[in-house]
């Protein structure tokens, strides 16, 4: 026969269990499984099931709706508890109300066996046996109690003991007997305060339940939970069951537990102090990234208050370059992968970042993620900072455009090189090999002595341009290199010598680029200074910086260099004679102007106070900025030219004169050719020599021509020998005058002692001569020292000085009669050279006595002087001869004579012009034939005397 | 209209030129302006008479005319070594320079010898015989 069971339990475990049970016993079934006690009705409904299984944990919180649901429909359909455990009184409850039976899981091999006895049971319910009944109930109860834990008592209400289970026996460790004799008075403490409220409580209620101070049988005691319930038995009696639990176990717990709860708290206390003790974050994020706790290091360090942290995205406070890593970090520690020094960036509640080192770890039982986190910032900073230092000594080292070096201990070994260095030693693998090793012909040239006193005296020691010889081509040939040079002491911390720092720059090529430069502005000055034309430079102030000797030459002295400005020439003049000052000169204004100055020449006075005619052109230095630097003149010198020039002009003009008189003459004649023509043909005849004559006065004139162009020639020529004529002529003249004084004395001695009338006569003639001769002798030695002599300046007096003139002339001749009239003004002192000024003096005046007129009454010269501060105005004037028109420019000419018969040597206003000019001066004469002369003379006054 | 005597007893006279110390001497003699006039035409020799005769002032001329441009020592020369003679001596004898020259640098330098007593140009004068006292 089938059998239908339906079985509500929901645990699918205890499900299989019972299947598995069913199955093993070999039972014949069917079964149904219901899960959920809503189904359960309609199920027993449908299904109609011989039996129920039912778990007990469902019975729980629904057991009575599921009896219920059996009691009222199905009341014939037996139902079997299977439970984990269960408490005796709801066991009876369970049974009493409808229950089949009960089986604990532990017992659930005698599952088969309960089933069919149930079935049993309830299929031969037709004679329902109230004994049997009790009797099933009895076992039911007994294995109950005997299988029970706690102690259980049944005895009379308020009597004594009917039976105790074995649990009873072992907590008050006494026998069924014991507890029989004894009675359960013996087992309650009698002074608990608890037991009456119980008593009371149970007599009230039926049931009641506490706890209660037992005692044992050997005195000891304990305390238990005491359940009491009043019960009537079959025959009608009270009853009473007591269950008795053991808490003595459970009280100990219970104790230890409040003892290792306060220990925890107070852990958990400290626990918090030392987290918030610490520098670093502590704190912990959930599984949605929320932050959970953290200590207060997290507020330090973020500036956030804790309110503004705990329950928000963590995520939000990190570096938006960051939140990436972080996020692949943060599933990888999810991942059971704990992470160790990471490092992140953080948003500092002011904005600026923090750099922290993080280390994190899931817990799988809380579901957070414990974080620490140290602030790295400063050292982040000091390490970047110390970076950027690093890059920046590396870049300076290796960059640096110089060799550096350092060298350590007393032989100098490499420790350091940049790379400059070793290109510059052209070595390789240096570090740690001496000086001596690396370059071996350092050992000649000083070197090591110099590093020596270095090391031992800590003086640096700084050369410039300083010459070395280096075998840079490892070739054993040294090549010469100029370095400028520090050696500098390096020391250890305790101030110690212990190296040498060495800086090197190769400075060959600057020096041997200036030594070049050197020779050839040495070449430049030389040509130069040996150039034979003249050539100065001044700087843009103007100060003369340098000169060559035709220069100095040309000057006739040597200025001082940076003190001397513009030119050498003691005085320049233009073309009208004025003199040009100083800051106008050729070299001042190429300096002003910046331009080119040339092609003008000038007069210009030397030192000695002869004049030159010069040809100056003046180059400035103009600078890459355009600013002038100074400027440089060639001077060249073309007085020989330029006098050649005067000369052949004259000589032109003398031509010229010459050729007109040959013009009128040759005219004159033509016209008496013409008149004589018409007289006869002899005469024509005649006129025809006289074209031919005519013909051969122009021959003769061309031949003139030619003749005067050879006179400029050796006229050119005559002038370079000048000063030798000089002194030619000073020697010539003396040597003249010597024989000529002899002759004078001996023709005094004739004179003295002849009486012979002819003798005497002819002693007078030649007396005349020779002083004709002896005077022009003079003059040509008064000439002569002119141009040799300079100037010598004192302050005259210009009255009584032409009074002396006047009084010594007045011995001649032809001075009898002449009225002198003198009218001088000194209006300031006048300073002169005194011989000139008497040879100017006194020749125009004996020339004004000499050509005065012959006979004449009213015969006067007048000699008129205005000294002025800057000049002095001289007129003579006479009322004599007069000079004809035509000779008034030739009169100043040199051995120019208006007639032969008169006396003079035609030299005498020639030495008053070339004196003249000397005292810078000049001379005009108007003059009107038979009328007089006068002589307009300009002096200047030299004053500084 | 000749004085029997003469104004100085010994007169020297210094000059290469022959001709002049013939004219000179002459017109001494014939204005007796000297008594024994010696005639030197080397000015070395006329130093080396007056070095030797320095302690015998009987030989001591009290005049010397002494004429600048002469070959070998000339006036200007004998004049340097002229001043290491003996200060009787020189104070004794009254120096004339006597020249042909008219050059000034000459006038002054004799001028400016301390021994000299005056210069005198070519050719000389009764007048100027005269002037000397």
């Amino acid at each position: 026969m089938m059998t239908k069971i339906l079985i509500l339990e929901s645990a699918t475990n205890d499900l299989n269990f019972i299947c598995f049970e069913l199955d093993r016993s070999g039972f014949n079934y069917t079964t149904i499984n219901i899960k959920l006690i809503d189904e359960f009705e309609n199920a027993v409904h449908n299904y109609n099931p011989d039996i129920i299984l039912s778990g007990y944990s469902l019975m729980n919180d629904n057991g009575q709706e599921v009896l219920k649901i059996c009691d009222r429909c199905y009341p014939l359909i037996p139902l079997i508890l299977i439970a984990d455990h269960i408490e005796i009184e709801n066991c009876v409850a369970l049974i009493k109300n409808g229950v089949s039976d009960i089986i604990l899981k532990q017992n659930i091999a005698s599952l088969g066996q309960k089933i069919s006895t149930t079935l049993k049971t309830t299929r031969a319910d037709t004679l329902p046996n109230q004994c049997e009944e009790n009797l099933n109930d009895k076992s039911i109860y007994r294995s109950l109690i005997e299988n029970s834990e706690d102690a259980i008592l049944l005895t009379e209400k308020d009597g004594k003991i009917l039976e105790a289970n074995n649990s009873a026996c072992q907590i008050f460790k006494m026998t069924e007997e014991e507890f029989y004799i004894f009675g359960r008075f013996s087992l309650v403490d009698h002074n608990d305060p608890s037991l009456l409220a119980l008593i009371e409580e149970r007599n009230l209620t039926g049931v009641a339940k506490d706890e209660l101070t037992f005692n044992r049988k050997d005195g000891s005691s304990f305390t238990g939970e005491i359940t009491s319930v009043v019960f009537k038995d079959i025959w009608g009696h009270e009853m009473t069951s007591i269950k008795i639990k053991d808490l003595t176990q459970y009280k100990k717990a219970e104790k230890q537990l409040a003892k290792t709860a306060a220990e925890l708290q107070e852990t958990v206390n400290s626990l918090n102090k030392i987290m918030n003790a610490s520098m670093d974050l502590i704190f912990s994020v959930d599984a949605d990234k929320k932050i959970v706790q953290i200590n207060s290091a997290c507020n330090s360090t973020t500036g956030y208050e804790t309110q503004e942290l705990v329950g928000k995205s963590y995520i939000d406070f990190i570096h938006n370059e960051d939140k990436e890593i972080i996020f692949n970090a943060d599933q990888n520690v999810r991942n059971g992968n704990p992470i160790k020094t990471f490092e992140a960036r953080v948003i500092h509640k002011n904005g600026t970042t923090i750099y922290i080192l993080l280390s994190a770890q899931w817990d799988e039982d809380d579901k957070l993620i414990y974080c620490t986190a140290k602030d790295i910032t400063e050292k982040t900073k000091l390490e970047k900072a110390y970076k950027v230092e690093r890059e920046r000594f590396l870049d300076l080292y290796n960059l640096a455009p110089a060799c550096m070096g350092l060298l350590k201990g007393p032989n100098h070994i490499h420790e350091l090189t940049n790379s400059l260095y070793l290109k510059f030693i052209n070595k390789k693998d240096v570090i740690g090999k001496s000086i001596l090793e690396v370059m071996p012909e350092m050992e000649d040239q000083g070197i090591i002595g110099l590093l020596d006193s270095v090391y031992n005296t800590g003086v640096p020691f700084i050369a410039n341009e300083m010459l070395i010889q280096l075998d840079s081509n490892n070739n054993g040939l040294l090549v010469q290199t100029y370095m400028n040079f520090i050696y500098q002491a390096h020391r250890k911390s305790d101030g110690k010598i212990d190296g040498i720092f060495v800086f090197a720059i190769d400075v060959t090529e600057q020096v041997l680029s200036r030594i070049k430069i050197e020779e050839s502005e040495k070449m430049y000055r030389q040509l130069i200074s040996e150039l034979p034309v003249a050539a100065y430079s001044c700087d843009a102030d103007g100060k003369i910086s340098f000169f060559n000797k035709a220069a100095a030459i040309l000057w006739d002295t040597e200025p001082k260099i940076g003190e001397d400005s513009f030119c050498g020439f003691s005085k320049m003049l233009d073309e009208d004679g004025q003199t040009i000052p100083l800051h106008l000169s050729p070299m001042a204004i190429s300096l002003n102007e910046g331009r080119i100055v040339s092609g003008r020449s000038g007069t210009v006075e030397r030192a000695s106070g002869e004049r030159r005619y010069v040809l100056p052109h003046v180059v400035p230095y103009i600078d890459s900025s355009g600013k002038v630097t100074g400027a440089v003149n060639v001077v060249t010198d073309i007085t020989e030219i330029k006098v050649a020039q005067i000369a052949l002009e004259l000589r032109n003009s003398e031509l010229a004169f010459q050729n007109q008189e040959k013009e009128k003459r040759a005219a004159e004649l033509s016209i008496a050719n013409k008149e004589l023509a018409y007289q006869n043909k002899e005469k024509e005849n005649r006129a025809n020599e006289l074209v031919i004559a005519n013909q051969e006065l122009a021959f003769q004139n061309d031949e003139k021509e030619k003749r005067a162009k050879e006179l400029i020639l050796i006229n050119i020529e005559l002038h370079k020998s000048n000063k030798e004529l000089d002194r030619f002529v000073y020697s010539i003249s003396h040597d003249l005058r010597s024989p000529l004084t002899s002759v004078q004395g001996l023709v005094s001695i004739i004179e003295e002692e002849s009486e012979e009338p002819s003798t005497l006569k002819h002693v007078e003639m030649i007396k005349n001569s020779i002083n004709r001769l002896d005077e022009f002798v003079k003059k040509i030695l008064i000439y002569s020292r002119n141009d040799r002599t300079d100037l010598e300046l004192e302050i005259i007096p210009v009255k009584k000085t032409i009074l002396n003139i006047i009084a010594s002339l007045q011995n001649m001749k032809q001075a009898k009669d002449i009225h002198f009239e003198i009218e001088v003004q000194e209006l300031s002192p006048f300073c002169t050279d005194k011989l000139r000024f008497n040879t100017i003096v006194e020749n125009l005046i004996s020339n004004a006595i000499k050509y005065h007129k012959p006979r004449s009454s009213d015969r006067f010269i007048k000699v008129k002087a205005v000294a002025h501060k800057e000049m002095m105005q001289l007129e003579i004037v006479d009322n004599g001869i007069g000079i004809p028109l035509m000779y008034k420019e030739k009169i100043f000419d040199m051995f120019f004579r208006i007639s032969s018969k008169s006396e003079g040597s035609g030299i005498g206003l020639y030495i008053v012009k070339d004196t003249i000019e000397k005292l810078e001066g000049s001379i005009k004469v108007i003059s009107q034939k038979q009328a007089g002369t006068t002589f307009e003379i300009n002096l200047k006054n030299y004053k500084k005397c | 209209m000749l004085d029997p005597k003469s104004k100085f007893e010994r007169v020297m006279l210094i000059d290469d030129n022959t001709i002049d110390l013939y004219i000179t001497a002459r017109l001494m003699t014939k204005y007796n302006f000297g008594e024994e006039i010696d005639q030197y035409s080397s000015a070395k020799k006329a130093l080396e008479f007056l070095q030797e005769k320095q302690n015998d002032f009987t030989k001591w001329p009290q005049i010397i005319f002494l004429d600048i441009y002469m070959p070998g020592m000339s006036g200007f020369e004998f004049m340097a070594e002229y001043n290491n003679l003996s200060s009787q001596l020189k104070k004794f004898c009254k120096v004339y320079m006597i020249s042909s020259s008219i050059d000034e640098n000459d006038i002054k330098r004799a001028k400016n010898d301390v021994n000299v007593v005056d210069f005198q140009v070519k050719s000389l004068t009764k007048e100027f015989l005269n002037s000397i006292i």
